[in-house]
């Protein structure tokens, strides 16, 4: 009668044998393959989001001559150029009492690319008494680009790079803030100082930036 | 009979099934507490995970209208699979699933060879849900982050910690502002993974009771899902239903005309059969289950037509209310239709939407997250009880079988989550996740192939349920030519071309690997060799009796 080694020993060797075959056969291609997957690229989806914002102030403490400060976004994809009235005082603001008229404040929006300068939307005009709820903004749309394919994240990148270039400027961002007022409708009184005025304006600019990941791994 | 036709012999040592019916009534085993209710849940669990939220926007981009028969396509497929899992399963009620129909029906090897690749799915398909449950999870924190567009909370580069807390250290990302985020630690996924290990230690029936709740909690979601398709139907999506398009490669994409509808509903249909992996599981739990014979067909089955049901309505819904054009092609609004279709169609058509925030998306993310929890407890307790029917067998080291207080495979169930936990943690799957399909279709085309061949060699053994196989039989009743069995095992061979190179030839690279682990382990240490071995000194016969009961001879 045999014995269990007479079964288990060439049964080990067969599986072995069959196991090496295998491996030595498959793991080449397995190998080969897994560098072409890796090769032709995923789909990676791309995320759309505004990077960080750029900014400058641009401080107007008299009527006699605008400010301006300004924001490049050098080979960019501008996404947004908005305004933020920080600060807005005029001792003048009532005027009622020393006869002083309050001054009238603009601010104003350019974009310049490439030598041409647009100007964005209308000016804003107010007084600090009567601040605007809004003031010039200019808004624009991330790229409608959805999914890439790449081998890797820096792959997906530039290959997102290639589809945009196109949308990609130079831009530069101008406010101008000025101010006006009209003469004093009675005679300047001794002890009357003349009206002070500060005004602060923020101009910030973002950029488009994305992120590219692969989407969920599991199937299930 | 030469070495090499005993070591043939060997290799092909089916077990024998009178012993297995003994150990699975054994008071050594697992407390038996599951009933056909419960099997149901667990069957639902594994089946319905995030898949079929993100798996239908692709189906749409292939076969348009044609995703709703590519639904029944993949279901008809599965259910040959179901049909032969529910017959074996109740013909020989012990946990293990497939590799132990297959060990009981085509031998010793065989049988290795499916655990080997069940190992492979369950421990691939654990580690990418685990992944998937945190890629939700961060989408659906992220819902609830302020308005303002210049932070995404996990890559935002003032933040880095969030990033580097909730990625491996193999994923990076350059944030929006080009800084570039390295991550250090899957924390989320380490944390649901010890979530689902510690539950399965307490107890089956725990975690079933756990997985219950879970399960109502996504099949509303599902409904839900379903009623705002159906609430956005629109019939002009039926015309001009299936997808032709330029790709930008220059080539065509066409549905239309006979041949490109068909190829497109299958084309779809390998998408979609994933939507239905899990079923399989249930029969893992034969050992755990009050009256197995009855249950575990009803159990299979039952999670299959309940699934199917929801999937083909599902279907319909999503098809009527958006136009396969919102799912093709690379723009930002067809990405999100793709990667979110319920979610991008209740936001076109304002289903849940209040003062801007959509609650749509936000549960159907939350269906997502649940769906990929109990999909994760599904599989882990899949893959455990496969390494516990291969160490009782002799094939695996003895201590994964030993048993708890609790009635449950603490020690195994404690290196299987401390394996996924590493490997959630610390590592990305990229191209290795097909691994866990490729796994699942192996074990169907030998579950389908070994009701054929058990039905010819062991037509004596009681079958409370049986399978139609529309079969020429021979003079004495056995099958010869099964024509069901022999289309749904090329059903999944169709499937398993639809799957990549890389997945095909690295599951034979891993058998190569079975096999050198059986020749150096399990040939040496199996029971069943033992048994047959002792039992043949016993009656100085030789042990060769191809899992016949004990005393008989191989020609009776």
């Amino acid at each position: 009668m045999p014995s269990r080694r007479d079964y288990d020993v060439p049964a080990a060797a067969l599986a072995a044998a069959m196991g090496v075959l295998v491996i030595l056969v498959s793991a080449p291609f397995t190998v080969q393959a897994y560098l072409e997957v890796t090769d032709t690229g995923k789909d990676f989806t791309v995320a759309w989001s505004q990077g960080k914002a750029m900014t400058k102030d641009a401080a107007l403490t008299s009527t006699s001559a605008p400010v301006t400060a300004q924001v490049m976004l050098m080979d960019k994809l501008p996404a947004m150029a908005m305004l933020t009235l920080k600060g807005c005082n005029d001792s003048a603001g009532s005027g009622a009492a020393t006869g002083q008229s309050a001054a009238s404040i603009t601010v104003k929006l350019t974009r310049t690319v490439a030598g041409k300068s647009t100007p964005i939307g209308n000016p804003a005009t107010f007084t600090c008494a009567n601040k605007p709820s809004a003031l010039p903004m200019e808004t624009m749309k991330a790229p409608d680009l959805g999914t890439v394919k790449g081998k890797d994240e820096a792959d997906a990148r530039a290959a997102v790079d290639a589809k945009t270039m196109a949308g990609m400027q130079d831009v530069t961002y101008t406010v101008e803030v000025s101010a006006t007022r009209a003469a004093s409708t009675v005679p300047s009184l001794p002890g009357v100082n003349a009206p002070t005025l500060s005004v602060s304006v923020e101009l910030s600019a973002t950029a488009w930036g994305f992120t590219a990941t692969l989407p969920a791994e599991a199937s299930k | 009979m030469s070495s090499i036709q005993r070591g043939f012999a060997r290799l092909g040592f089916q077990k024998n099934i009178d012993r297995l019916l003994e150990e699975a009534h054994s008071k050594a085993g697992l407390a038996k507490t599951l009933a056909a209710k419960d099997l149901i849940v667990l069957g639902v669990a594994g089946i319905i995970g995030a898949g079929i939220f993100v798996l239908i926007g692709q189906g749409i981009a292939k076969a348009g209208v044609g995703v709703i028969p590519a639904f029944v396509v993949a279901a008809a497929i599965c259910a040959v699979a179901g049909f032969a899992y529910a017959e074996l399963a109740a013909a020989i009620p012990a946990s293990g699933s497939a590799y132990a129909y297959i060990y009981t029906a085509m031998g010793e090897l065989p049988g290795w060879m499916v655990a080997w690749a069940l190992i492979l799915e369950y421990a691939v398909g654990a580690i990418a849900v685990a992944i998937g449950w945190r890629n939700n999870l961060l989408a659906l924190i992220n819902q609830f982050k302020d308005s303002d567009p210049t932070t995404d909370l996990f890559s935002n580069p003032d933040k880095p910690w969030l990033y580097w807390f909730t990625h491996s250290p193999l994923e990076s990302v350059t944030t929006a502002s080009g800084t570039v985020l390295h991550g250090i630690l899957n924390v989320p996924s380490i944390l649901i993974v010890l979530f689902c290990t510690l539950l399965l230690i307490r107890g089956t029936k725990e975690s079933a009771k756990f997985t219950f709740v879970l399960v109502i909690i996504k099949v509303a979601i599902l409904i839900l899902a379903i009623i705002g398709g159906f609430l956005a139907f629109n019939a002009s999506n039926f015309s001009d239903p299936l997808p032709h398009y330029a790709k930008p490669d220059g080539s065509q994409y066409d549905a239309t005309g006979f041949f490109g509808a068909v190829q497109a509903v299958f084309a779809a249909a390998a998408i979609m059969f994933f939507a239905y992996i899990g079923f399989d599981s249930v029969s893992t739990t034969a050992e755990e289950t009050r009256e197995p014979k009855k249950d575990l067909p009803r159990g299979i089955l039952g999670s299959l037509a309940i699934t199917t049901i929801l999937y083909v309505l599902a279907a319909f819904a999503l098809s009527s209310a958006a136009h396969w054009t919102t799912f093709v092609g690379d723009s930002v609004a067809a990405t999100n239709a793709r990667g979110e279709p319920f979610g991008y169609v209740f936001e076109q058509n304002g289903f849940l939407q209040f003062n801007g925030f959509g609650f749509g998306a936000l549960l159907v993310r939350i269906g997502a997250l649940i769906g990929t929890t109990s999909v994760l407890l599904v599989l882990i307790l899949g893959g455990v009880r496969v390494f516990f029917n291969m160490s009782r067998d002799g094939l695996l080291p003895g201590w994964m079988s030993t048993v708890s207080s609790r009635g449950s495979p603490a020690k195994t169930t404690l290196l299987y989550g401390g394996f996924t936990m590493a490997f959630a943690g610390l590592l990305t799957l990229g191209a290795a996740v097909d691994l866990v399909n490729i796994g699942t279709l192996f074990a169907f085309f030998m579950v389908i192939l070994a009701v054929w061949i058990f039905r010819v060699r062991r037509p004596d053994i009681e079958r409370p349920f049986t399978m139609a196989l529309w079969a020429i039989k021979g003079r004495d009743g056995r099958p010869l030519v099964p024509f069901l069995s022999i289309l749904g095992m090329l059903g999944v061979v169709a499937l398993v071309f639809s799957l990549d190179k890389f997945t095909l030839l690295a599951s034979v690279t891993w058998a190569g690997l079975g096999l050198l682990v059986y020749a150096f382990y399990g040939v040496r240490n199996s029971k069943e060799a033992h048994h047959r071995h002792v039992a043949a000194s016993e009656e100085e016969a030789d042990p060769f009796t191809n899992g016949r009961p004990a005393g008989t001879t191989r020609d009776e």
